[in-house]
């Protein structure tokens, strides 16, 4: 698996752990005096929030990447899980830790990084 | 009637699992085209010259002028605009364009006042890369356009320019867009260099051909040039093009046709806008054959509308006066009245001849009077009410008398000699009065009477308050002919003016106060400045002292050298003439004086147009069809002048016919945008002509685009005259219908509510992007998608087996848009809609038709009538007891009325899913619809009887259709009271019953307060009072006094007197004699009887009572009883109703039946939660098991409200239920 692509940033390490990109189904239930009804909406991926973490993040990713936070604009993330789709997201969030002692300049090696995007819609990656 | 759905919608609705949709589009109640629009920013600056185009990002980008280049570019999602500045070198910019670069960068090219050509190279979001002077180019050059051809790899920038008198599109090139070659012109088969040739613009088609369009002037007519459409085709990026092909083929001097683009909006449609220019307007729909002739016009400059009133002088079989509504802004007839029209304008005013002098009648912005000699019909253009005032009888017409007509009145007798005339009028909308002029015209005597009406009576009789009453003939006032009339409110004066009949004899101008006092008066002669005819024209403007008005040339009289305009100084009583020195002639016909812009007034003339004179600088500008070839008419009529557009507005009168109304700019020209449309067959493109883009003439200059990110929205940007010096730009969107569902927020129930209590249908929804959808973000292209009014479509549906099923759930229209900003928190927007019944709540209705018919076709009538309802969307089942409406509804709303007649019957209106109105009858008897076998789809149920009273017996009364004689108690009608003597009398005191003599009284009686009794009444026999006459209509009595004569009494006791004094005392002689006073005794006697019949005077006072007669419908009513619930709480609870459209007992009954039953339901009532089941809607009968009993209930729905929330995928929150209010029957 190739590394993921955040923006204009090929990530250096992959994330530790990534939500499974999978479209989620909205459903829901109601009790009814002697039955049930169950209630189901087409599944769809829009709006779901991917959570990636990772241990250590090289200085200069994190940097990158922190600037497109700070951008505040959509921009596309390409899992490369091999499904061919990569998607226009927003990021919620991003937070990390110093790595101290190893590191202190400006773009040191950040550690326990964790960002999360919400998806707001699927494109196939450009051939 | 529960809905029928389709077959596998209808199992699925029955399923445990569910998978429900909503579909929620907002569209536009009218058509979108043409546009209204909006303005873009709240700028104060000139915006001018929009250029548009979609960029391959995604976005779109907008660049217009002001003193700089202002580029604005949207968000990702092509909705929220962003505006960036941009400094030229030079100033004054006036013409842009630009086109995406292929590294994504905009090249834009900008002409600037001085002929230079300046590039700038920007980023998509105006990030200025590099800027620069082309060129400054010899000759005058306008409208640049520039576009990229990829195959050349090269940059091509068209613009016109003049050198010479030869006018050439030119072009040159750059490949990098900082350096660029010098221009050549382009030749164009056909074309002549000497006719202008200008605004050239490209589209690059998707078969990569490019079309150049531009305008061309075809045809040269004296000195007006008209200019077509054109374009010409290229095959190969520009470097040649074909023969130029017309759009348009205009010959007419009225128009012409500049400033062409277009926007292939898909594969095979094509759009081309461009300009039509005109210097004059002409409502052509008057100059036709039906030749009118224009008496009046009035402009309420809140709504923009002219009225007009024009009689039809050709079609001799019944003049034909009416009065038309025409909407400025689309310069079409919007409305009309005539004697059919509802409301309609009084018979005799509508078809009678004889209207004198209507210059005089002036209406104002909101009341528009139409008149014949003595009967007024004024139209209030706020309300739609029309209102007619009536001081003659016309039995022709029907016509009856409506006026009070205060004191002594010389005109109303009956026998329409001598005549009234209204001559004048004038509003006074500060009071809401109705001025009036009038005069009578019998062997050229005239007596005026002015006075005023008060509008705010609502008759049916009305009282002309006299202020002015001449009791001797005006002699200045010629019958027949001209006179003039006008009040200045402000100060309180009111202006009479005229000649006289007799060239011998002078005219004048008589000023009376509003209050009723002469001011002045004014008379022509040698030994005074005013002129010797006086006011001979109908022109007349008053204002701050001075009066302007025309007059008649006057050669003798020391009058030879007054000519033109004269003004009158009212505090030194001096006229100063002034003459226009563009023509010399002795009497110019002044008909209409009306103020113009800052200080000048504008003059129509009846023979040589329309002036307009400055009464400060004193000078003078004439525009006549020498100055205007399109004007075509210099015999001007009455204008009126809207400063809102600086527009003169007026009627032209021919005497060979042709006449018409126009519309005039101040300055400048009118522009309205038009457009065309092609759709691809085969090779060609034909085009149609689809008439105006953009409503109003003063909007022009469109450039359009499709929204990258909807293809079904076309964005509009133009340019909009405010005046003559205020530009603003303008835009709009056109979108078939805007599907909401990417922007329903699943955290709101969706809720749709409908009842059988004639409320109107409602849908309550969240939206995010509020800050998009809010209409005061104009910088957004969805700030109109949500208003107040879009009309809202509304589906539920299910998704079964992968495949959606969808079903009507109404069409509503938005009546609350709520958004609210607070730092932190998302800008939702909620949104509430109703059904088309929430405007008829709103929608008044001065008076119906009067109604004799069945409720269903009375309801079908009103709802075509009055809000416009098509017969195909009405569809009104035979109602059960129907009976014949005898009605007529005054000052009422639409949706009382409707509510009325459904009630009546016991019915509910309503607006189908389907957006037809239906009624549905409420009955406890109804069929069940829909049966529950079990409550596997009920989550609750709650017995709920709040709503409900103890009322158990309901009565009902309304009136017989038919009338009946009725007596009512004496009481007194009228009094009398006087003096007799003795010189006796035999008077008679005619007693009205009422003062408009439309009560009747019988058996008048009298009753004698007062009487003389008098020695000498005595002696001759007493004084008489009695009834002498009853009238046979039973509207008056006359009394009688009776009082002898006592003058031969007195005569002969004064001869006696006179006789006595001959007749000597007697003297005897016993002592010194004494006098036996014979004659001094008879003296005595005699001058006592003349004092006693000297002294029989006295006084006599009267009562007359009688008592008042009419006729009366009957009342009839009838009672329902629930005795069970009266002998439940051993009580009798009535409720009294009255119902005017009930006519008998049976009708009565029929009502109260119905009033118990909803009052005994409401006892019944119950709440319900089940799942949703698209079959049923309000009024339905569903039955369910009892929840604990299980016995089936059966259920009437008095309200449903359906709610779906959509479930969030962590919360698992989503249902789609149905909550019914219902009555256990």
């Amino acid at each position: 698996m190739a590394n993921v692509i955040i923006g204009t940033v090929t990530c250096k390490n992959n994330p530790r752990e990534m939500t499974l990109i999978r479209p989620d189904k909205p459903s829901a239930v109601k009790q009814t005096y002697s039955g049930v009804a169950y209630f189901s909406w087409p599944a769809t991926i829009v709006g779901k929030e991917l959570e990636l973490t990772w241990d250590h993040m090289a200085g200069d990713d994190f940097a990158a990447i922190d600037a497109i936070f700070v951008a505040d604009e959509p921009f596309t993330f390409n899992p490369n899980d091999g499904k061919g789709k990569q998607f226009t997201v927003n990021m919620l969030s991003l937070d990390g830790k110093y790595l101290i002692g190893l590191d202190d300049s400006a773009n040191s090696t950040r550690e326990e990084v964790r960002m999360t995007l919400l998806v707001m819609s699927m494109e196939d990656v450009p051939a | 009637m529960a809905l029928t759905l389709d077959a596998t919608l209808a199992t699925a609705q029955n399923s445990a699992s569910r998978h429900p949709l909503v579909e929620i589009l907002s569209a536009n109640a009218a058509p979108d085209i043409p546009f209204d629009g909006t303005t873009f920013t709240n700028s104060s600056e000139n915006e001018f010259q929009p250029f548009i185009l979609n960029h391959s990002n995604g976005t779109t980008i907008l660049a217009y002028l002001t003193d700089k280049v202002m580029f604005s570019y949207t968000d990702a999602e092509g909705i929220q605009f962003t505006t960036v500045e941009l400094t030229t070198t030079y100033n004054n910019p006036y013409g842009v364009s630009f086109c995406e670069m292929p590294n994504g960068n905009i090249g834009l090219l900008v002409i600037t006042a001085v002929s230079t050509l300046e590039y700038f190279i920007l980023t998509p979001q105006g990030v200025q890369v590099s800027h620069d002077t082309i060129a400054t180019i010899t000759g005058v050059i306008s409208h640049t356009w520039v576009v990229y051809d990829s195959v050349g790899a090269k940059y091509i920038a068209y613009y016109a320019k003049k050198v010479g008198s030869a006018y050439n599109i030119f072009k040159r090139t750059s490949t990098n867009f900082t350096s660029w070659t010098a221009d050549s012109a382009i030749t164009f088969t056909g074309l002549l260099a000497s006719q202008k040739i200008s605004s050239p613009s490209v589209i690059k088609m998707d078969n990569g051909d490019w079309w150049m369009l531009f305008d061309y002037v075809s045809t040269i007519s004296g000195t007006v040039e008209i200019a077509n459409i054109y374009y010409s085709v290229s095959s190969n990026q520009g470097t040649t093009w074909g023969a130029p092909v017309a759009l348009t083929s205009n010959t007419s001097i009225n128009y012409t046709n500049l400033h062409p683009v277009g926007v292939q909006l898909t594969p095979t449609d094509l759009l081309v806008a461009y300009t039509k220019q005109q210097a004059i307007l002409f409502l052509e729909l008057l100059n036709s054959t039906d030749v009118k002739v224009i008496l009046n016009i009035d402009i309420n400059e809140v709504t923009g509308k002219l009225y007009i009133w024009t009689k039809n002088v050709l079609n001799m079989t019944g003049i034909d006066y009416k009065l038309i509504e025409v909407d400025i802004d689309t310069w079409t007839v919007t409305n009309h009245w005539d004697k059919d029209s509802i409301p309609s304008l009084n018979a005799g005013v509508n078809e009678a001849v004889g209207t004198v002098s209507p210059y005089m009648c002036y209406g104002s912005s909101k009341y528009h009077p139409v008149i014949s000699f003595d009967i007024m019909s004024i139209l209030n253009s706020d309300t739609g009410d029309i209102k007619t005032y009536c001081f003659v009888a016309d039995v022709t017409y029907g016509t009856t008398v409506n006026m009070v007509y205060a004191g002594d009145n010389p005109y109303v007798d009956g026998s329409n000699n001598p005549r009234v005339k209204i001559r004048g009028s004038k509003i006074d909308e500060v009071n809401n009065r109705l001025w009036l002029f009038l005069m009578t015209d019998v062997s050229l005597v005239n007596y005026i009477h002015i006075g005023y009406i008060d509008l705010n009576e609502a008759g049916p009789t009305f009282t002309f308050n006299i202020v002015i009453k001449t009791t001797t003939a005006v002699e200045a006032l010629e019958s027949t002919g001209n006179v003039i009339f006008d009040i200045d409110f402000n100060e309180g004066l009111i202006f009479v003016g005229g000649k006289y009949w007799n060239a011998g004899y002078p005219g004048r101008l008589v000023i009376y106060t509003t209050a009723g006092a002469l001011y002045q008066t004014y008379l022509g002669g040698a030994a005074t400045s005013f002129p010797w005819k006086g006011i001979s024209d109908t022109g007349f403007y008053y204002e701050l002292g001075f009066a302007y008005f025309g007059f008649e040339y006057e050669a003798n009289n020391g009058n030879g050298n007054r000519r033109g305009l004269c003004r009158l100084e009212l505090a030194t009583g001096i006229c100063t003439y002034y003459q226009p020195p563009m023509i010399s002639v002795d009497w110019y016909d002044f008909v209409s004086i009306v103020k113009g812009k800052g200080n000048t007034i504008i003059i129509s003339s009846g023979v040589y147009g329309i002036f307009i004179f400055d009464t400060v600088e004193l000078t003078w500008e004439l525009r006549n069809k020498d100055a205007i070839p399109q004007m075509l008419h210099d015999k001007i009529m009455k204008i009126v002048y809207s400063p809102l557009d600086e527009m003169i507005y007026g009627a032209y009168y021919e005497s060979s016919g042709s006449n018409d109304i126009f519309g005039m700019p101040l300055e400048g020209t009118l522009n309205t945008s038009q457009y065309m449309t092609a759709v691809l067959a085969g090779q060609s493109w034909p085009f149609i002509d689809q008439g105006n883009l953009l409503q109003g003439h003063n909007d022009y200059d469109a450039m359009v685009t499709m929204n990258p990110n909807n293809a079904d929205m076309m964005v509009v940007f133009w340019e909009n005259r405010v005046g003559a010096d205020e530009l603003n730009l303008k835009w709009d969107t056109a979108l078939p219908s805007f599907d909401l569902a990417p922007y329903l927020v699943v955290d709101n129930e969706i809720t749709l509510t409908r009842d059988i209590m004639n409320n109107p249908n409602s849908i309550e929804f969240t939206c995010s992007h509020g800050h998009l959808f809010d209409i005061h973000n104009k910088s957004s292209l969805f700030s109109n998608l949500l208003r107040k009014g879009r009309m809202i479509a509304v589906k539920w549906g299910e998704r079964v087996n992968g495949l959606d099923y969808w079903h009507n759930a109404g069409t509503f229209f938005v009546v609350e848009a709520s958004v609210s900003y607070e730092k932190g928190v998302y800008s939702d927007i909620t949104i509430v809609a109703e059904d088309a019944r929430r405007i008829w709540g709103d929608k008044q209705v001065y008076a119906t038709d009067i109604y004799n018919a069945y409720p269903e076709a009375v309801l079908s009538d009103i709802l075509q009538q009055t809000v416009n309802i098509p017969a195909g969307s009405i569809n009104i089942p035979a109602m059960v007891n129907r009976v014949v409406l005898e009605h007529q509804w005054i000052d009422s709303t639409v949706e009382d009325i409707v509510n009325q007649i459904c009630d009546r019957f016991g019915y509910f209106g309503k607006m189908d899913v389907d957006n037809n109105f239906t009624v549905v009858r409420i009955s406890d008897k109804a069929a069940t619809n829909h049966v529950y076998s079990n409550t596997n789809s009920i989550i609750k149920f709650k017995p709920d009887d709040r709503y409900s009273n103890f009322t158990n017996r309901v009565t009902v009364q309304g009136q017989s259709r038919n009338f009946i004689d009725v007596t009512y108690a004496e009481e007194l009608v009228g009094t009398i009271s006087g003096t007799v003597g003795w010189w006796g009398a035999e008077t008679d005191h005619k007693i009205l019953y009422s003062n408009d003599e439309s009560r009747r009284c019988i058996s008048p009686r009298l009753n004698i307060l007062e009487t003389t009794t008098s020695i000498g009444f005595s002696l001759a026999g007493e004084i008489e009072e009695y009834i002498s006459y009853v009238d046979v209509n039973h509207k008056y009595c006359i009394v009688r006094i009776d009082a002898p004569d006592l003058t031969p009494q007195l005569i002969a006791a004064i001869a006696f007197l006179i006789g006595t004094l001959y007749l000597p005392d007697a003297t005897i002689g016993i002592g010194g004699g004494s006098t036996i006073r014979i004659g001094s005794a008879a003296t005595g006697i005699a001058a006592m009887a003349v004092m006693t019949i000297l002294a029989s005077i006295g006084n006599y006072q009267f009562e007359v009572y009688a008592q008042p007669t009419g006729s009366v419908r009957q009342s009839v009513q009838a009672t329902a009883n629930d005795t069970l619930h009266q002998t439940d709480i051993n009580n009798i609870v009535e409720n009294k109703l009255e119902d005017p459209l009930c006519y008998s007992s049976t009708d009565c009954q029929v009502v109260a039946d119905f009033e118990l039953m909803v009052v005994r339901l409401q006892r019944n009532r119950v709440t319900i939660e089940k799942i949703a089941h698209l079959q049923d809607e309000e009024g339905d009968v569903i039955e369910i098991p009892h929840p604990y009993s299980g016995v089936a209930m059966r259920v009437l729905i008095v309200k449903l409200r359906r709610v779906y929330k959509k479930s969030r995928t962590i919360s698992n929150d989503g249902y789609f239920l149905d909550i019914i209010e219902g009555w256990v029957l």
